[in-house]
């Protein structure tokens, strides 16, 4: 059977393929699709530590994240729902020479750019957060205009603001497969994996309501049971399923270098306001920050993590991440754990996302490989996403970003990753 | 002033505030839990998440399939402790926590 | 409010009531006023306590039922659960923030301070915030039409407000802690894991038992009901000892005040007051039994509200939960009447719900002071009351169980979860079993033995590879 037929079907409906949808629908293309297996903010969108910073070691990306950090900034009062965007900066310890160089060059090139990033000796490190016992660290580097975020809102705010323009939404609808004609996606076969009030409205209905904003009668609009499987036509198929998207690239025989990789997160009890910024520790991957509630999320590089999508907690994490916590901050030693989860970062080979057309699939776009920063990346991704959708033209950094430069052995660089 | 229903203690999440959610649209466990921010706070849902689960139920029509993931742990713990715990916590058996998830994400090592 | 320690020789020489004889024999057989006196700080005000009590037991029993400010209206909090469930309680004690009053024990000079309370958890102005947001607090769309610049300075405002305690001040070593290798763990020695535990220890196997609260027996150990112990009837407290000393004696290691918080593929993290244990079992029990949780009415979370397990633990202490206390729930619930007749035994009035009527909202400015009760709206009537024993729900503690890898199912006719397993106390993880009622097994000598006999099993299997 066939459910309909949209110009875009997007795959994931985390932040990048909400943002993404926002962006196609204020173009004018609202005959979008966001299909996800789970509900919203079940993947990475909704497992990250709303970390946004500019601080990174590719000009690239420190030019696209001063716009995704503006865009936070006014994005509570644009999107109507507070995301809690709080400048608190980011601070980067290192505890080895090497790294220090590394972060020296950084920051040059970050303040070449426009960031007000500085380094920092040890002691200067308590400066901003007292906290902190510097014995150990080699060298700091602070940029206040780096924040966090609660990641949720942003999620929910994309989604009805891409709903109030016309765009369908349709969690708890996994991919199966693809319908392909001369290297072409056809249709995408869809299965509802529960059984929700959410439903896949009438398409007749929608194609004859005229005007912008929600055309669809909710009281036509037909409930699928669960198991019940379809399929929707679509000119352009656009994959932002994250760790899930080398396996929807399967679908259509390209293999993608990615692989997902667990990343556990804790959160603590939630304390009055001790902690400013985000402190991240490049030598161990620890990272810590405080949140609008007051609780102290942060995680650290455990290895090995076990192969493929894995989001369950270990001891492991908690024990690793307890004792750089406690010695880089001795007092949080009686501050207690609440809550630990897991989350997949979605990793390439050469720590650069993957993102446009792929060879041997003509109508059939990546964004995924964000390495862990695909949540900060996405509100200026979307909008350069809906760009290259809606207009075909693809931009120098899409052409860079291209799977096909891990064929052609173009391989970029990306050193400031955390975790 | 009207007298409030708190059906989570923790996050000061009332009847009201959940009776909304549902109707803008949270209508399954997680994202009710997400939106309203219920069983997040210092019980971590032993108190609340079954008042929201019926009151779900209720408004939907149907008492759902499972709770929200429980996350560990049951009741806080130190850091101090935890951080005592490196050694002793190895990493011999990670392989069989590799077994339980596939490539695919299927089973239970995705949750 | 006035000082509610019961005098234990008044419950034996002025009740004649049948149903007292429980509370007699319980403080016979164990004195709640044996502890030594001592005198515990709370916000600067000193406080008679006795010496191993709970804090919550000994500030309730002074008087002092608001002990915090939740965290975003303010509203007033007190002990509800007494049994490490709930927010109630939550203090600064001797300078670490949020500790539970309820699990912490009375002893000289402890300090407790109320947190987020502005001046203090008996009168904080901050409660304007209530009043503020008469139905819900927002915090999606608070504040988002004005602009960045207004939303901003409520964000700003918001992280000022935001959290509970402050970070410690001192850093705190912890000790090396201890790794266990055994057959089984058990978790929680309620009747059912006490029974497991010990059958299984007497086979021969090892057993690391394990009990969050500082003492073994439940439900048991708080209710004022007999039990049958040697064909002597015996009070729960009673039954409860004797129970555990049959456990050690069989060669069990047991652990009180010893938290199972966490559990992995590869051990579990149990937490005690000192250090933290890693046991390694190869087969896991749960047997950790109900979450109890207040139904809704109006005001639901005000100081002076408890469960009915709570309200009989504070009498085990000797602790009344109120002068005039209005207990909810069921007509004729043997463990309510039981509860009901020990508090008038123990000098508090009485009230119960009439037939038909509930619980509408609870009365009060900052604690209890009556009840709205009714068939309905045109009906509704006003009870004073300094305390009310709220209708509570039990429902099972899955999430240990979930942790480990077992599903939590639904259970419709109860309208909640349970961990999943079959009647032998099998899950759908081999070494993992579930008994009592996280599992609404209930308890069942045939049952307990088949769940012993598929632990067994699974050792044996694994003993062969």
């Amino acid at each position: 059977m066939t459910a309909g037929r949209y110009r875009v079907v997007i795959i994931g409906a985390g932040i990048m393929g909400l943002s993404t949808a926002w962006h196609l629908a204020k173009r004018g293309i609202t005959d979008v699709l966001v299909v996800d297996r789970g509900y919203l903010c079940g993947g990475a969108s909704g497992r990250n530590g709303g970390g946004v910073r500019a601080q990174f070691s590719s000009e690239s990306n420190i030019r696209l994240m001063r716009e995704s950090i503006e865009i936070c900034r006014t994005f509570a009062a644009e999107m109507k729902i507070n995301v809690w965007f709080r400048q608190g900066g980011y601070l980067f310890l290192t505890r080895t020479k090497q790294r220090a160089r590394m972060l020296e060059a950084s920051a040059k090139l970050q303040r070449d750019c426009g960031l007000e990033t500085r380094l920092l000796a040890p002691r200067e490190v308590r400066d901003i957060v007292p906290e902190i016992d510097p014995t150990g660290v080699e060298l700091a580097s602070f940029n206040p205009g780096d924040g966090v975020v609660f990641p949720w809102p942003f999620v929910w705010g994309y989604a009805k603001a891409a709903k109030d323009l016309g765009v369908e939404i349709a969690t708890f609808t996994e991919v199966e497969g693809f319908d392909t004609n001369n290297g072409r996606i056809t249709g995408v076969r869809l299965v509802r994996t529960r059984h929700d009030a959410i439903v896949a409205e009438d398409r007749d209905e929608r194609t004859t309501a005229a005007g912008p904003g929600p055309r669809v009668d909710a009281s036509r609009a037909r409930v699928i049971p669960e198991g019940e499987r379809f399929v929707v036509e679509c000119d352009t198929v656009l994959c932002c399923a994250g760790a899930w998207s080398p396996s929807i690239a399967r679908m259509v025989g390209i293999e993608l270098p990615n692989k997902p990789h667990r990343h556990e997160i804790c959160s603590t009890e939630p304390l009055k306001p001790w902690l400013g910024p985000l402190v991240a520790d490049l030598t161990d991957g620890l990272y810590f920050s405080q949140s609008m509630r007051g609780e102290i999320v942060g995680g650290i590089a455990v290895e090995p993590v076990p192969h493929g999508i894995n989001q369950r907690s270990s001891a492991q994490f908690l024990a690793t991440y307890a004792r750089s916590l406690v010695r880089t901050v001795p007092s949080m030693s009686r501050v207690k754990v609440l809550r630990q989860w897991a989350g997949c970062y979605d990793l390439t080979p050469d720590g650069n996302p993957i993102v446009g057309h792929v060879d041997g699939c003509e109508n059939l776009v990546m964004a995924c490989g964000f390495m862990g920063h695909g949540f900060m990346m996405a509100p200026v991704m979307g909008r350069l996403l809906a760009e290259h959708v809606a207009t075909d033209e693809t931009s120098e950094l899409f052409a860079r970003w291209n799977l096909r430069r891990f064929r052609e052995g173009k391989l970029l660089s990306e050193s400031m990753i955390i975790g | 002033m009207s007298a409030k229903v708190l059906l989570c203690r923790c996050e000061d999440v009332t009847l009201a505030e959940v009776e909304h959610a549902i109707e803008s649209g949270q209508r399954d466990i997680e994202s009710l839990k997400r939106f309203t921010g219920f069983g997040t706070g210092w019980c971590q849902g032993k108190q609340c998440l079954i008042s929201c689960a019926r009151v779900l139920a209720a408004r939907v029509g149907e008492f759902p399939l499972a709770p929200v993931t429980p996350r560990p742990p049951v009741h806080p713990m130190p850091l101090g402790m935890l951080a005592s715990l490196g050694d002793a916590v190895s990493v011999d058996r990670l392989e069989s926590v590799g077994a339980a998830g596939g490539d695919h994400g299927e089973g239970e090592g995705e949750r | 409010m006035a000082p509610r320690r019961i005098d234990p020789r008044s419950v034996r020489a002025a009740s004649n009531d049948p149903n007292a004889e429980v509370l007699r024999a319980l403080y016979a057989y164990a004195p709640p006023d044996a502890g030594a006196p001592c005198t515990i700080e709370h916000d600067g005000r000193s406080i008679a306590a006795r010496e191993g009590e709970p804090v919550a037991i000994s500030l309730l029993a002074a008087g002092v039922d608001t002990l915090s400010r939740s965290v975003k209206f303010h509203r007033p909090r007190g002990p509800m659960c007494l049994r490490g469930n709930c927010e109630g309680c939550l203090v600064r004690l001797d300078g670490e923030p949020n500790r539970m009053a309820c699990t912490a024990p009375s002893r000289d000079g402890r300090e407790v301070r109320s947190q987020n309370s502005f001046p203090s958890a008996q009168i904080d102005i901050l409660r304007v915030t209530d009043w503020f947001f008469p139905k819900q607090f927002d915090h999606h769309h608070l504040m988002v039409r004005y602009g960045t610049t207004i939303n901003e300075v409520m964000q700003s405002f918001a992280r000022k407000m935001a959290g509970l305690g402050t970070l410690p001040e001192r850093p705190e070593r912890a000790p090396a802690p201890e790794t266990i290798d055994c057959d089984v763990l058990v978790v929680g020695l309620g009747p059912v894991g006490l029974s497991v535990a010990t059958a299984l220890a007497r086979a021969g196997h090892s057993v690391c038992a394990v009990e969050e609260e500082p003492f073994v027996g439940g439900w048991m150990r708080d209710s004022l009901r007999w039990f049958d112990r040697d064909g002597r009837r015996v009070c729960g407290a009673e039954a409860s000892d004797r129970d555990l000393a049959a456990l050690r004696a069989a060669g069990a290691s047991v652990r009180v005040s010893a938290s199972a918080c966490a559990t992995f593929d590869d051990g579990t993290i149990v937490i005690q007051s000192d250090r933290a244990l890693w046991v390694r079992p190869r087969a896991r029990v749960f047997a950790n039994g109900c979450h109890e949780s207040v139904g809704a009415f109006g005001d639901n979370d005000m100081p002076g509200i408890f469960t009915a397990r709570a309200a009989a633990r504070a009498l085990r202490y000797g602790v009344r939960v109120g002068e005039s206390v209005l207990v909810c729930g069921p007509q004729e619930d043997p463990e309510l009447d039981a509860l009901s007749d020990a508090l008038s035994a123990a000098g508090a009035t009485v009230h119960r719900l009439p037939e038909g009527a509930s619980l509408i909202e609870a009365l009060g400015a900052s604690s209890v002071t009556g009840a709205l009760v009714g068939k309905g709206e045109s009906d509704a009537h006003k009870i004073k009351c300094d305390a009310i024993v709220a209708p509570t729900s039990r429902t099972p503690a899955f999430e240990l169980a979930g942790q480990a890898g077992v599903e939590a199912a639904q259970d419709l006719d109860r309208q909640c979860f349970a961990a999943r397993g079959d009647e032998f106390g099998r899950t759908q993880r081999e070494d993992v079993f579930v008994a009592g009622s996280v599992a609404h097994g209930g308890r069942s000598p045939v049952r307990e033995r088949a769940i012993v006999g598929s632990v067994e099993a699974w050792l044996e299997k694994g003993r062969g590879r």
